[in-house]
Formats: structure tokens, sequence, C-alpha cells
């Protein structure tokens, strides 16, 4: 098994003080040739991992013709948006296929969601330690 | 039973009781539905003894929009 990777917890930018913790993380994310870093909040409350407009448009990659719409609900709702499988490398480990949707709007964080980042990866939060840590899904 | 037997027992609730009570019935309506029988079973228990479960997502869509995240996932699966 893997070893788990340990990233802290950060105060919330933008938020209420040091107290105002959360398990952000930075992924590098590559597709059509392009790659950068994003860092989002590690949401399990997400039923899917989401992108802003302008981050997911740094990937030169047409919205209008992506071809799988869907509604993003919820605290950020209605918002449309549409799929978008980008490779994303976490930490030291490989690379996988992380599924975004891909909103048509920036008032959406980033976002590491159930589907599929919680799918590819074990997450372990310890907020009292202030650090959390993730490690390949083992089946 | 119906409404009309349960409303004289809802009636004669607690004021914090009827305020839990809508507040489920408005977390059942505006959640997806949980199927009693796909419960586990302490929630179930939970809610037969007046319990509330908010099974709501912060980040969520609609069926049509989770269909397509079923597909692009199985199109993904399929490509490894």
């Amino acid at each position: 098994m893997i070893p788990p990777a340990v990233f802290p917890f950060v105060p919330r930018p933008g938020g209420l003080g040091p107290g105002d913790t959360v398990p952000l993380l930075t992924v590098r994310l590559s597709t059509n040739g392009v790659v950068f870093d994003a860092t989002g909040l590690v949401d399990t409350g997400a039923t899917f991992s989401v992108l802003p407009l302008d981050v997911g448009a740094r990937f030169g990659v047409d919205w209008n013709r992506l071809t799988r719409p869907l509604a993003i609900g919820g605290a950020f709702g209605p918002v449309p948006a549409r799929l978008l499988p980008v490779d994303a490398v976490v930490g030291p480990f490989p690379p996988v296929k992380l599924l975004f949707a891909w909103a048509r709007s920036n008032a959406v964080p980033v976002l590491f969601g159930q589907t599929n980042f919680f799918d590819e990866f074990d997450v372990c939060f310890f907020r009292r330690r202030g650090e959390f840590h993730i490690q390949p899904a083992t089946p | 039973m119906s409404l009309a037997d349960l409303l004289p027992a809802i009636r004669a609730l607690p004021v914090d009781d009827r305020r839990q009570l809508v507040h489920l019935l408005i977390d059942e309506l505006a959640g997806p539905a949980l199927p009693e029988d796909r419960l586990p079973e302490y929630i179930g228990e939970m809610l037969r003894h007046g319990g509330v479960v908010s099974a709501g997502s912060q980040i969520t869509t609609d069926a049509a929009g989770w269909q397509a995240i079923q597909e692009a996932m199985a199109e993904l699966k399929g490509a490894e």
C-alpha cells in the first residue's frame, strides 16, 4: 500500500481568521497540452468536482463544444456546466483522470468532490492536528 | 392512514416538534429521495422516533446531470 501524503489545513482565503482552516489541496491539472496547478477545497459535501469558468478556460478548450451538459445545483446553483475530464497529479502519486463540472460562472470555487476525486483517493481528515492525509484509493 | 387522521396529533405536538416536522418535510421534499429500505437501520430507527435526516449535498445536480456524469465516468473507465 502506498503511504499517504500529508497536507495541512490552511486558513480559508478571505475567511474568519486563524481558526477558520480548511483542507485546501493543490493539484496539477493538464489537458489539451496545457498544464497548471489549481488549488481547491477537498469537499465531501460536493457530489462531483467543480472548476469555475476562468480556471477551466485556461485549458483553451471551447466550453460550447463539450458535449455533456449538466446543471450545478445546491449551494452555488443553478449554474450551467459541461463535463471536462482532466489529467491530474496529486502529491507524489501517479496521474489519474478527474472529471470536473466546468461551470459557466466564476461564482463557484474549485472543488474536489465525491465523483470522482473520492473514487480515486482515500482521504482522512485530522482537523485537530491541522492535517489531512491522501493516498490512492484501495479496493 | 391519511393526513386528516394525523392532523389532530400533529396539532397537539409542542411547537418545537412541529417546527422540527416542518424541517423534516422540507428536507424530504428538497433533498434526494431516500427509500427507507436503502437506509441504514439506525437511520430508519431514528426516523421512526422523530429524528431528522438531511441528505442534501452542498453541490449537486439533477437526474439528467447525474446520468451525464455516470456516462462520462463509464467513458473514462473504458479509456483506462
